[in-house]
């Protein structure tokens, strides 16, 4: 553990995979995810996530069936020139964009009809032996999936691929081989490119780490806070970046995807346990589908976020950019963060005098403002960060009461699952007699007539409830007191936009939880009457930490 | 569950440390480093929307976008077969200094005449086969560069005709033995 | 007479030079170039008609029956373009063209169709042609001659001192007056009917629909003639020239900018703010208007067609780069077109405006400009040309902006 300096300019082409990393393949996810035909991004964050799980995990089997059995819709819709006209048509890879291209193609064409049959939410191949649909919903990250390996493999061995598969049979169980045959080019470009030497590095280093400080009988409970402020202070310094240190929130995300990995490690281990002698998974073969679970689970918190920055809810400013950014770590520690409070804290607030160090040290700053920074004195306090994640917190529940109110406004059904995610335990049974669906059945009718009324009695205390009726007031307050982007009322005269409301309040609640959990786990940790001297403590800490990396004399 | 390292076993360890590089290889993947210099490069469906005429690429970017990538081309290539409605393939030339001056493809002849009215024109006449559909533009894919495109006139008597320097880049790919010609 | 000659071809727009005639490989259509360039002028379909035989007159003539010819503006009327051309070919032939810079002995200015039998059909606009070469005829130390059809003879009278003229019913008069040969006799004397609906087939892939020949003169030639098969073609009103009420001339074309209010963007209010068009201008249009406004005492029918030049992407993806508007236009009403501008463009787009006006609606301009989303700007170059053609008013207007500062 050396004094690090920070390196003189830094190359522009990495193509190392030594290194871990493959230039070629971050290039070609890069392609996919900033392909724009004039109308903004094609494809959106959500989808563009997906794929990458969907590659870092290597499940994309089921997917690439999926796709066969999309090329074959796309290949009939797309008349003379076949399924790119349609799959790479659409300017925007939403569901109402497929929608749109397939069903005017399948006015035209026969075979619609007969082998292809739309459906409510897609289509459905009819094959001899078998049906099979895909949804409209689907398709983007199918789309999205073919100009990845289209990239990553070039042109001409994936047309070889999907022609051999239209030129065969017209089968559901034709399907696998050609899949397979996809699947086996991607696994064999993705076993050079992926960069998985360097995560097996890291993975070595941290368990090395842990065995060590904590003993081989070492369990998630040992992959805490202390951990993580130890693997920084005293684990191998080089970060990502070559030539520059490590960063504090690197490392807490680091050991984040360790508990996860863990956990996963000891579910599978239980699982095996039940399983019957002579199972036939051979030992140490993981399946990629469980893989693609955990990541999934791993990433559910940070999807919100994701999804606020997709349309239709991108329509809509719910968060301002600095809400975002503080959300953002809380996110993507996924269900770790309340497991991590103190490091949490941290990375918040020593990352953020990382990041200027940082930057400090790319430019080649003189060595006196390396030193102020430092020195740590400017920094925000523990007590001020939690002041402003309460503050945080009050204003996500006003936007979310907001959306509730514009959502009301509009007539909308989804209201109601609001109002009901507001007060989870409302006896809304009163609501019954207002639907008047008339077979007196214990489901409250939401039919278009019957909703307006519903809709309505949502403010009636008589009928809901004071607390119900209360919320809805609130409600329409917040929404007078707003003035972000998309809540104005000549904006939400636009019922295409009120789609973006219904999209968006889940996820303005969900990132709402997120930030409540991980604030009650740091009130466990960190008593209000500790927090000064701890602040102090870790500052100190963090200050001579940073004078050692930057080159700064103590 | 204990959880505890040294009791996972194999399968365990195996799941835990896949699992491990999966999220760290999907992390690393999601953010792949502050240099963003590098201009990304056109996609299949931004090629898709060039080789249609739906939303061509600047000339100069798609020419540096295959000069960095010689994939791009067997993609661009590609998409355009498939959007044509006729293509013309390579021609088999005696050497590789060999000016084409007729070439055809499935449905179609394509002549290059010098225009005896100005010394430094060529005519460029394509003769169809069939006349439905009419193309409407004349793509050129040459071994090196980017494509060439011209729009093309309604065919009269299943003739097409146009007009061009005969130093143009179009020309030059078109008496290119080794580029592809492309009727859309 | 003897020495070389350069033809001047007349348009509305000014004399345009027949600069080079050059026999052509056989297996090209014959073809009309702007300046010795690259640029083929939309009149080329029409001229390889009239050059090829049997339809054509040239390849009967000089015996080829592929030509270049360059000239050194644009030519976009219907016909008138015969008669100049038809001379330079004769010209050519017998070596007597004063091609490129070569000095000339004598400019011929002429305007005029001919037909199957080499009669001199006359054509609209011949006063403003003339007035347009007004420089030609003014500058001194050229010998000229003016040809037009008889029945424009009248014209002629503006001409200035020392500009000879010749208006003459045939083609063979003109000859003789140059010096040449009479054209070859056809074997058998048949009337041709020289028309446009010949070009319909290849029209109608464009979306155009062919518009109707002029109304047939009486035959010069005594000799019994032999009608051709008869050609599908549209019954045809009154001509168009003969005096009407309604005066085209009375009817104002303006062009106006849709501005954003307040230095909001577009899509907001709006204000319109009338321009000169062609004129300079300040950034940030979000639209552009053309008005169509009768100042006369009598009502007619306006044809408006508005249209973006060149090609941008969001226009290749469904919004419009073309509108067309058309109706009655009483006294004191008027007609508009808009079109938005490409708000994302940060040079100057250049507009263009056509209107057409007549007494009354006019069942083939209406069709013809039903199709107009798949109008290019070469499609409603031709389309001019034959309104014209067909004794309507057509005017034009060019108009650029630029859309984002």
């Amino acid at each position: 553990m050396g004094v690090m300096q920070a390196m003189d300019g830094v190359s522009a082409e990495r193509t190392a995979i030594e290194g871990g990393r493959s230039a070629a393949l971050e290039q070609a996810l890069r392609t996919v995810a900033e392909t724009d035909l004039g109308s903004g991004p094609k494809y959106s964050a959500l989808v563009v996530r997906e794929l990458t799980r969907t590659i870092s995990t290597r499940g994309y089997g089921r997917p690439l069936l999926e796709l066969m059995h999309l090329i074959r819709i796309a290949e009939a819709a797309g008349g003379r020139h076949g399924w790119p006209a349609v799959l790479f048509a659409v300017p925007v890879a939403r569901a109402a964009g497929f929608r749109g291209a397939i069903q005017r193609a399948a006015g035209g064409c026969r075979a619609f009809g007969s082998d292809f049959e739309l459906v409510e939410d897609g289509v459905e191949i009819a094959y001899p032996d078998g049906r099979f649909r895909v949804t409209y919903g689907r398709m983007a990250f199918l789309a999205a999936l073919v100009e990845f390996a289209i990239t990553a493999l070039g042109w001409r061995a994936v047309d070889a691929v999907l022609r051999a598969w239209l030129e065969d049979r017209f089968a559901l169980r034709a399907a696998g081989p050609h899949a397979n045959a996809l699947a086996r080019l991607l696994y064999d470009h993705l076993k050079d490119h992926l960069p998985t030497v360097q995560a097996l590095r890291s993975y070595r280093r941290l368990t090395r780490f842990l065995s060590t400080t904590r003993g081989d009988g070492f369990g998630l409970d040992d992959l805490d806070d202390a951990t993580v402020l130890a693997f920084w202070l005293g684990g191998d310094a080089s970060g990502e970046e070559p030539g520059e240190p490590r960063t504090f929130r690197a490392t807490l995300e680091q050991v984040a995807r360790m508990r996860t990995a863990m956990q996963a490690g000891a579910e599978r281990r239980s699982v095996d346990r039940a399983a019957p002698i002579g199972g036939d998974r051979s030992a140490g073969e993981v399946d990629p589908d469980t893989l693609l679970g955990v990541l999934e689970a791993h990433d559910r918190p940070a999807d919100p976020l994701r999804l606020l920055a997709t349309p239709p809810a991108s329509a809509i400013k719910f968060l301002t950019g600095r809400e975002t950014e503080s959300l953002d770590l809380i996110a993507t520690l996924g269900p770790q963060a309340p497991a991590l409070p103190l490091s949490v804290l941290r990375a918040e607030i020593f990352g953020a005098a990382q990041s200027r160090l940082t930057q400090a040290a790319r430019r080649r700053a003189p060595a006196t403002e390396l030193a102020t920074l430092t020195a740590l004195t400017d920094c925000e306090s523990y007590d001020q960060r939690l002041d402003y994640w309460n503050r945080l917190d009050g204003q996500l529940r006003r936007i979310a009461l907001a959306s509730l109110a514009a959502l009301l406004d509009a007539g909308r059904a989804e209201a109601v699952g609001e109002v009901l995610a507001h007060v989870p335990d409302a006896d809304l049974s009163g609501l019954r007699g207002v639907a008047a669906s008339g077979d007196g059945g214990r489901v409250v009718s939401l039919g278009e007539r019957a909703l307006g009324g519903v809709l309505a009695a949502l403010a009636d205390p008589t009928v809901v409830g004071a607390a119900v009726a209360g919320v809805v007031v609130e409600a329409r307050a917040a929404l007078r007191a707003v003035s972000r982007r998309g809540f104005g009322p000549e904006e939400r005269r636009d019922p295409s936009g009120i789609d973006g409301f219904a999209a968006g309040a889940p996820a303005v609640r969900s990132a709402r939880e997120a930030l409540a959990r991980i604030r009650r786990a740091v009130d466990a940790v960190l008593p209000t009457d500790d927090r000064g001297g701890r602040f102090a403590v870790d500052r100190s800490v963090f200050a001579e930490r940073f004078a050692e990396l930057y080159g700064v004399a103590p | 569950m204990t959880g505890r390292w040294n009791d996972l076993g194999a399968d365990g360890h195996a799941m835990a440390e896949a699992a491990f590089v999966a999220l760290e290889t999907a992390a690393t993947l999601d953010d792949p480093g502050f240099d963003r210099a590098t201009p990304a490069r056109p996609s299949p469906s931004a090629l898709w929307a060039h080789a249609t005429g739906a939303a061509p690429i600047p000339r100069a970017e798609l020419a540096a976008a295959l000069l960095a990538d010689p994939g791009l081309r067997e993609t661009l290539e590609g998409l355009m077969r498939r959007a044509a409605v006729a293509t013309g393939p390579r021609v088999a030339a005696a050497s590789t200094a060999e000016r084409v001056t007729e070439r055809g493809g499935d449905g179609f002849r394509l002549r290059l005449l010098p225009a005896r009215g100005a010394v430094d024109q060529t005519w460029v006449m394509i003769d169809l086969d069939r006349p439905d559909p009419a193309p409407s533009r004349l793509t050129v894919l040459p071994a090196d560069g980017p494509p060439e495109s011209v729009a093309l006139d309604a065919p009269v008597d299943g003739a097409v005709q146009l007009l061009a320097e005969t130093a143009s880049a179009l020309v030059r790919a078109l008496a290119d033995p080794a580029a592809t010609v492309f009727l859309h | 007479m003897t020495g070389r000659v350069q033809v001047v071809v007349a348009t509305t727009e000014g004399p345009s030079t027949v600069l080079r005639v050059t026999p052509e490989d056989p297996s090209l259509r014959s073809v009309v170039c702007l300046g010795r360039g690259t640029t083929v002028l939309p009149i080329s379909r029409a001229y390889d008609a009239f050059v090829r035989a049997p339809t054509g007159v040239v390849e009967r003539a000089v015996g080829h029956r592929s030509f270049r010819t360059d000239v050194s503006a644009p030519i976009d009327d219907g016909d008138s373009w015969q008669l100049g051309l038809y001379l330079a070919h004769r010209l050519k032939a017998a070596g007597r063209l004063a091609e490129d810079d070569e000095p000339a002995d004598l400019v011929l200015w002429a305007t005029g169709a001919v037909d199957g039998d080499l009669a001199v059909r006359p054509v609209a606009q011949v006063d403003e042609k003339l007035r347009r070469s007004a420089g030609l005829f003014a500058a001194e130390g050229t010998r000229m001659l003016v040809v037009v059809s008889a029945d424009r003879a009248d014209a002629l009278a503006g001409l200035p001192a020392g500009v000879r003229s010749r208006p003459a019913r045939t083609v063979a008069e003109i000859l003789g007056e140059l010096g040449l040969e009479p054209p070859p006799r056809p074997a058998r004397a048949r009337r041709l009917r020289w028309s446009l609906a010949g070009l319909a087939a290849a029209a109608v892939v464009a979306g155009a629909v062919a518009l109707v020949p002029r109304p047939q003169a009486p035959p010069v030639d005594p000799t019994p003639v032999l009608l051709a098969p008869a050609t599908p073609h549209v019954a045809v009103g009154p001509p168009a020239f003969s005096p009407p009420a309604f005066d085209p001339a009375a009817v104002g074309l303006a062009v106006l900018e849709a501005r954003p209010q307040d230095d909001a963007a577009c899509g907001g209010g709006e204000r319109l703010v009338a321009v000169e068009p062609g004129g300079p201008t300040a950034p940030g249009v979000c639209a552009v208007v053309v008005r169509a406004a009768n100042g006369g005492a009598a009502a007619g029918f306006v044809w408006l067609v508005l249209l973006a030049e060149g090609s941008f992407r969001e226009y290749a993806a469904g919004s419009r780069s073309v509108e067309a508007a058309s109706g009655p236009l009483a006294p004191g009403d008027r007609v508009e077109a808009r079109l938005a501008a490409p708000s994302w463009v940060r040079r100057p787009v250049v507009f263009r405006a056509l209107m057409v006006l007549a007494d009354r609606e006019r069942e083939e301009a209406t069709r013809a400009l039903a199709s107009v989303d798949g109008l290019s700007a070469g499609d409603l170059d031709r389309l001019t040309g034959q309104f014209r053609e067909l004794g309507l008013d057509v005017r034009t207007l060019r108009h650029s902006i630029q859309p984002r500062p």
